[in-house]
């Protein structure tokens, strides 16, 4: 239901349905983030069971701290940055790792360059998913870790080889356009 | 962005669509009942900051504990953590009008997101809340016109 009702909003509607008492808008931010805030503890090096820990208290300072965030211009990189935060005080609290600077073994894991990236592949996910479903469905295709050879892009999307490229190449320029008016 | 091409467009595409571990459904199913913890759009919901406290000061009982003084514009909220049976703590509270004296709340949860949530007992103007694991917490007092939002308890800290 959310996507329907959601997808199309700016982070800065979301945070403002949410700050009026609108659960499903807040449903819609987690969701939205949900894939950012796990990525960063992952790439610091934690398993499963303390990125799960480090999500749960990202979305809770998320919750507490709504209304400072009602006109960011950049909720994903605050989110990043908060993740990176409470990555470090797990680390510093983890005296079995003995690590003497957590910072500087949080830096070695996940770079500025690396949060950045994260960030950006954020906003190219939302774009993607601004994006009409058959330009989604074909870049899905073409662009996954294994990406699926034209042959069966064909077949699976009921279009012909010929026209993957052109229609690949506009999707691609839509993708840009989308992005662009997120980072805006 | 300075250096967006369409090169970094198709990376960074291939980057975001990567297959990663996902949270559990436990977790998001957890940050999605954070709703309960939005404010309500028919009342001011204000952000505690924490003025000062955080020692450690021996009790008449010779025990160890923490005072900590948090503000809003118009509020003080006091907080007395000390050791309850075993390793948990005991919580006691009070809420101050700057201008008016102590408040009586409608109700004060103390919530985090590693336990569940825990509502305090009122004892005349005073909340007090018992076993609490140490940890950080977030703790809401709703008042009769706001509620205020204490974002980083740090329980027996």
């Amino acid at each position: 239901m959310w996507k329907r009702d959601w997808k199309e909003r700016s982070d800065n509607e979301l945070v403002a349905a949410c700050l009026t008492g609108e659960t499903t808008a807040w449903e819609a931010l987690i969701l939205r983030y949900q894939r950012l805030i796990f990525h960063i503890p992952l790439r610091m090096g934690f398993g499963q069971a303390d990125a799960e820990d480090i999500f749960q208290n990202v979305s809770l300072k998320l919750c507490l701290h709504l209304s400072e965030l009602r006109d960011t211009e950049r909720l994903a990189g605050w989110i990043a940055q908060v993740a990176r935060q409470e990555g470090l005080r797990l680390l510093r609290r983890k005296p079995t790792t003995g690590l003497e600077d957590a910072e500087a073994f949080a830096d070695e894991r996940l770079p500025e360059a690396d949060l950045l990236a994260a960030e950006q592949a954020h906003l190219v996910r939302q774009a993607l998913e601004r994006l009409p479903e058959k330009c989604q469905k074909l870049l899905g295709l073409l662009y996954a870790e294994e990406a699926a050879p034209y042959a069966d892009v064909s077949r699976q999307l009921g279009i012909p080889v010929g026209s993957i490229g052109p229609q690949r190449a506009r999707c691609l320029e839509r993708l840009k356009k989308k992005w662009e008016e997120l980072e805006a | 962005m300075d250096d967006f091409t369409d090169e970094w467009l198709e990376t960074t595409l291939r980057a975001a669509l990567a297959e990663e571990p996902a949270p559990s459904q436990e977790t998001l199913t957890f940050a999605v009942g954070l709703a309960r913890m939005l404010p309500r759009a028919d009342r001011p919901s204000l952000l505690a900051r924490l003025v000062s406290g955080g020692q450690t000061l021996a009790t008449a009982r010779g025990g160890e504990a923490q005072q900590r003084l948090y503000e809003t514009d118009q509020h003080l909220i006091t907080l007395w953590d000390e050791a309850d049976s075993g390793a948990s703590r005991y919580l006691i509270g009070q809420v101050y009008e700057k201008n008016n004296g102590p408040l009586v709340p409608e109700s004060v949860m103390l919530f985090s997101a590693q336990c569940v949530e825990k509502n305090a007992r009122q004892e005349g103007s005073e909340f007090h809340v018992a076993g609490v694991a140490p940890g950080v917490y977030a703790l809401r007092c709703s008042l009769a016109t706001a509620d205020i939002l204490l974002p980083g308890v740090e329980v027996g800290g």
